[in-house]
C-alpha cells in the first residue's frame, strides 16, 4: 500500500477567488454563482493529483446555468404547489403545525437526496484523470427512495437501523461509480457499519431512556416548560443544571458522531476495489478533531467579535442595531465561506490525500475511456436546494 | 524549428505515450516512438487546459470536443510554444457562439415564470380561494389578524391596542352589516398612526385609527368600509394570501435558498405586506359605488380621504409596509366618474363623534 493522492492548493488563491465570487455574487444578486463556482472548482480539482497527474474539472458555468433554469421551472411548479399547500395548512389550522413540518421535512429530504445523487453524477462526469472521465451511474430516484425508506425505519427503531441506511447508501453509490469503462466495487458489510455506529446508538438510546425516566419520575420538564413561558421556577438551579446537561449531551454526541464518520470513511475506502486494486484509508480521528476545533474556534472568535461590537456600540439602540445588522450579515456571508474553505475544507482535503493509499499505484493509468453518456446539464436541483454549496 | 519530448494522451484511455514533438511555424508535429506522425496540431487552435496556469508545464488541447491532450514540460520548448501561440488562454469560439441560445433560454424561462406569476398565479389563487371552505378561511383570518396585532402591539409598545367604544363599534357594525347583506363580518378598530383599513380572509375587517383621524366626514369612512366589504365578498384577501405564498416559494427557488430562514421570515411578511392588484382594487371600488348608491350614501368624501392617505408620509417604522395602495390616481378617476351617489350620512352626528374618539376612550 502506498499513498497516491496529493493536494497542493494555494490558500491565498482560494481566498481571493472566494472574495471575488462573493463580491460579484452580491452585485449580480447571486447570479454570478455559476461562474464563481466553476472557477473555484477548477482550482480545487486541479490541485489534486493522483500519482503526479492532476485532475481536470470540465464543468462550465453554462451547464450550471442551464441546470438552474431547468430546476427553476421544475421547482417553481413543484415547490409552488407543495409549499403553498403546506403553508396554507399552517395558516388554516395552526394546530397542524407539527404535521405540516413533518411533511415538509420529508419532502425536502427526499428531494435533497435526489439532488445529491445528481450532483455526484454531474461532478464525477465532469472530472477527468489522464483524459478519462469518471461517472456515476444508477438512478437518483432509486437512491433517494432507498435513503428515505431506511431513514424512516431508523427513526422508528431509535437509530438501530441507521447503520443499515449508511451501508445501503455506500453500496448504491460506490457500486455505481465508474472511471472510464471500469466500475468501482464496494464489499462492505452491514455488521461492520453496525459496529462503527454502535457507541453512538447506545449513547442516544441511553439519553432517551434517561429523558423518559426523568419525565415520569421528576418534574424537571414541567419546570423547564414553565421557565420557557416566563414563570419563576421554585429551584432556579434546576434550569442551570439542565442546560449544562444538554450541552454535555450535545458535545458527547458530536464527538461520537465525528468519530463514527471518520471510522466509516476509513472502512468504506478499505472495502472499495477498482480493477483489481485495493484501497486503504487511515484517516486519523485526532487530526480530524483538531481541524474541526480550529475551524470552530475561528468561527466562534468571529462571532464573539461581532457580539462585542454589538454589545459595546449599539446595545439598547434598536435603530442602530437594525442598520448594523445588514453590514454584519454581509461580513458574515463572506467570512463564513472563507473560514469554511480555508480552515475546514482544504485541511480536510489535504488530510484525506495523505491518508488514502492503494496497492497498485498505476491502476488508474490503465483504463479505457467509456462511451457512457454524461448528463448534459449542471446540477440545477442541487444548486437550488443548496446541496453541497460549492 | 524546435524539438522536444512530450507525453501524449489519445483520449481513448488513461494510458499515455512518449512522443517526439516538432514545432514548426504553423503547427506542432507529433510522432510516436516508432517515428510515425500521429498528429499535426495547428498552433492557432491550441489551448492550455491548465487552470490555473502552471509555469512549468502546459497541457495542450486541439478542440473542445477532442479529449486528446499533449503535455509538455521542457522549458525551452515551452517558451517557444508560448511565444507562437497567442491564443493559449483564450476561450474557444464555439463556446462563445452558444451564448445567444443561452440568453434566449434564460429570457424564455424568465418569461414563462413571469407569465405564470403575473397571469397564472392570480387565476390559480382566486380559484383556490373560492375552493377553500369557510371554516378554513376563518382560521386563516384569525392567524393573519394575530400576526398583524403582533406588529401593531410592537409598534405601539402596548398590549392593548384594540379600541372598543361600544356606541362606535355598534355603529360601524351596523353599516358593515348593511353592506354585507347581513353576512357575518367582524370589524376591529386598532390604535395606529397608519392610515389604512383592510380585509382579512374569513370576513374580518381591520381599521387603523389613523384612517379614522384622517376621515373628515362619516361617508368617507363608510366608503372605505364599502370598499373593504367588497374585497371580502369577492374573497380577495384569501386570493392575495395564496398568491403571496406562491410568490415567496418561487423567489426562494430563484435565490437558491429553499431551506433558508430568510424565506420563512419573508413569507409571513409578504402575506401581510403586499397589496392588491389594480384589478382587485377597481373591482372593489366599483362594488363600493354600487353599495353606496343602494343605501343612498354619498361616496364623494372618500376622494379627499384617498388623497390624504396618498400624501401621508410612510415613516411609521414597522407598519409602513402596510400603507401600499397602487394606482390611487386611477381609483380617484373611477370614484369621480360615479358622481354623487346619495343624500344620507352613514353615521349619525352622535355616532360619528363616538367613532372619531374611539381610541381615546378605550385607552
Amino acid at each position: 500500500m502506498q499513498t497516491f493522492l496529493s493536494c497542493d492548493i494555494a490558500k491565498s488563491a482560494v481566498f481571493s477567488r472566494i472574495m471575488l465570487n462573493k463580491i460579484f455574487g452580491f452585485l449580480t444578486l447571486g447570479f454570478y454563482r455559476f461562474w464563481g463556482k466553476t472557477h473555484l472548482r477548477r482550482m480545487i480539482w486541479q490541485s489534486v493529483s493522483i500519482n503526479g497527474d492532476r485532475l481536470t474539472y470540465h464543468g462550465t458555468a453554462k451547464e450550471l446555468f442551464i441546470g438552474f433554469l431547468i430546476a427553476m421551472l421544475l421547482l417553481a411548479v413543484l415547490f409552488g404547489v407543495v409549499g403553498v399547500a403546506l403553508q396554507f395548512m399552517v395558516y388554516a389550522s395552526p394546530q397542524l403545525m407539527g404535521i405540516d413540518q413533518v411533511f415538509n421535512i420529508m419532502f425536502l429530504a427526499a428531494f435533497w437526496q435526489f439532488a445529491r445523487y445528481r450532483l455526484w453524477r454531474y461532478r464525477l462526469s465532469r472530472t477527468s484523470y489522464r483524459t478519462v472521465r469518471f461517472f456515476q451511474k444508477g438512478r437518483a430516484l432509486v437512491y433517494s427512495a432507498k435513503t428515505m425508506l431506511w431513514s424512516v425505519i431508523s427513526l422508528l427503531t431509535l437509530g438501530w437501523a441507521y447503520p443499515k441506511l449508511r451501508a445501503v447508501q455506500a453500496d448504491y453509490q460506490i457500486n455505481n461509480m465508474a472511471f472510464g469503462d471500469k466500475v468501482f466495487e464496494f464489499r462492505g458489510e452491514v455488521t461492520s457499519f453496525f459496529r462503527i455506529y454502535l457507541p453512538l446508538i447506545l449513547f442516544w438510546n441511553s439519553v432517551i431512556l434517561v429523558g423518559v425516566f426523568l419525565y415520569f419520575n421528576t418534574g424537571i420538564f414541567a419546570t423547564m416548560i414553565d421557565a420557557s413561558q416566563g414563570l419563576q421556577p421554585e429551584n432556579p438551579n434546576v434550569i442551570l443544571y439542565s442546560m449544562g446537561f444538554y450541552l454535555l449531551i450535545a458535545i458527547i454526541a458530536t464527538i461520537l458522531f465525528i468519530a463514527a464518520r471518520v471510522k466509516e470513511f476509513n472502512y468504506t475506502v478499505d472495502q472499495t476495489r477498482f480493477f483489481g486494486a485495493r484501497f486503504a484509508s487511515r484517516l486519523p480521528i485526532v487530526e480530524v478533531f483538531k481541524i474541526g476545533l480550529l475551524a470552530g474556534f475561528v468561527n466562534v472568535l468571529f462571532f464573539a467579535a461581532v457580539g462585542f461590537v454589538i454589545y459595546t456600540g449599539i446595545a439598547g439602540n434598536n435603530e442602530a442595531m437594525t442598520f448594523a445588522l445588514f453590514p454584519l450579515f454581509i461580513v458574515y456571508f463572506i467570512l463564513f465561506d472563507i473560514i469554511k474553505y480555508l480552515y475546514l475544507f482544504i485541511p480536510m482535503l489535504k488530510l484525506i490525500c495523505r491518508s488514502v493509499a492503494v496497492d497498485k499505484v498505476g491502476v488508474l493509468a490503465e483504463v479505457a475511456a467509456s462511451a457512457h453518456e454524461a448528463p448534459t446539464y449542471g446540477e440545477g436541483l442541487a444548486d437550488a436546494l443548496d446541496v453541497g454549496a460549492f | 524549428m524546435s524539438f522536444s519530448k512530450g507525453e501524449f494522451f489519445d483520449g481513448k484511455s488513461s494510458r499515455s505515450e512518449q512522443v517526439d514533438l516538432q514545432l514548426t511555424s504553423l503547427s506542432v508535429l507529433i510522432r510516436n516512438e516508432s517515428g510515425y506522425m500521429i498528429g499535426e496540431w495547428e498552433l492557432e487552435r491550441l489551448r492550455d487546459e491548465n487552470i490555473p496556469l502552471d509555469a512549468s508545464s502546459i497541457l495542450l488541447s486541439l478542440s473542445a470536443d477532442n479529449p486528446a491532450r499533449l503535455r509538455v514540460v521542457a522549458p525551452e520548448f515551452l517558451s517557444n510554444l508560448r511565444e507562437k501561440c497567442p491564443n493559449f488562454a483564450r476561450k474557444r469560439k464555439a463556446e462563445k457562439r452558444e451564448w445567444p441560445k443561452l440568453a434566449a433560454a434564460a429570457v424564455g424561462t424568465l418569461l414563462i415564470v413571469a407569465t405564470f406569476v403575473y397571469f397564472g398565479m392570480p387565476v390559480v389563487a382566486s380559484a383556490v380561494a373560492q375552493l377553500i371552505p369557510d371554516s378554513t378561511r376563518e382560521q386563516l383570518g384569525q392567524t393573519v389578524e394575530a400576526q398583524i396585532m403582533q406588529h401593531v402591539e410592537k409598534a405601539n409598545k402596548s398590549e392593548n391596542s384594540v379600541c372598543s367604544s361600544k356606541v362606535a363599534i355598534e355603529a360601524l357594525e351596523r353599516v358593515v352589516a348593511e353592506f354585507s347583506n347581513d353576512n357575518p363580518i367582524s370589524i376591529l378598530v386598532v390604535k395606529s398612526k397608519v392610515a389604512n383599513a383592510f380585509a382579512l380572509p374569513g370576513g374580518r375587517l381591520i381599521v387603523f385609527s389613523g384612517l379614522i383621524e384622517k376621515a373628515s366626514s362619516p361617508n368617507a369612512l363608510a366608503g372605505v368600509l364599502a370598499h373593504e366589504v367588497a374585497h371580502v365578498e369577492a374573497r380577495h384577501p384569501t386570493s392575495l394570501l395564496v398568491a403571496n405564498l406562491g410568490m415567496a416559494a418561487i423567489v426562494s427557488v430563484a435565490l437558491g435558498d429553499v431551506t433558508g430562514g430568510t424565506v420563512i421570515a419573508g413569507v409571513g411578511q409578504m402575506a401581510l405586506g403586499a397589496s392588491y392588484s389594480r384589478d382587485f382594487e377597481r373591482a372593489a371600488d366599483e362594488r363600493a359605488i354600487e353599495l353606496m348608491r343602494k343605501y343612498n350614501y354619498d361616496l364623494a368624501p372618500l376622494i379627499p380621504l384617498l388623497l390624504k392617505i396618498q400624501k401621508g408620509t410612510s415613516r411609521n417604522g414597522l407598519l409602513s409596509f402596510m400603507e401600499s395602495h397602487p394606482g390611487i390616481e386611477g381609483r380617484i378617476e373611477t370614484l369621480k366618474a360615479a358622481g354623487k351617489t346619495g343624500e344620507n350620512e352613514a353615521f349619525s352626528v352622535q355616532e360619528w363623534h363616538e367613532i372619531k374618539v374611539i381610541c381615546e376612550k378605550s385607552i
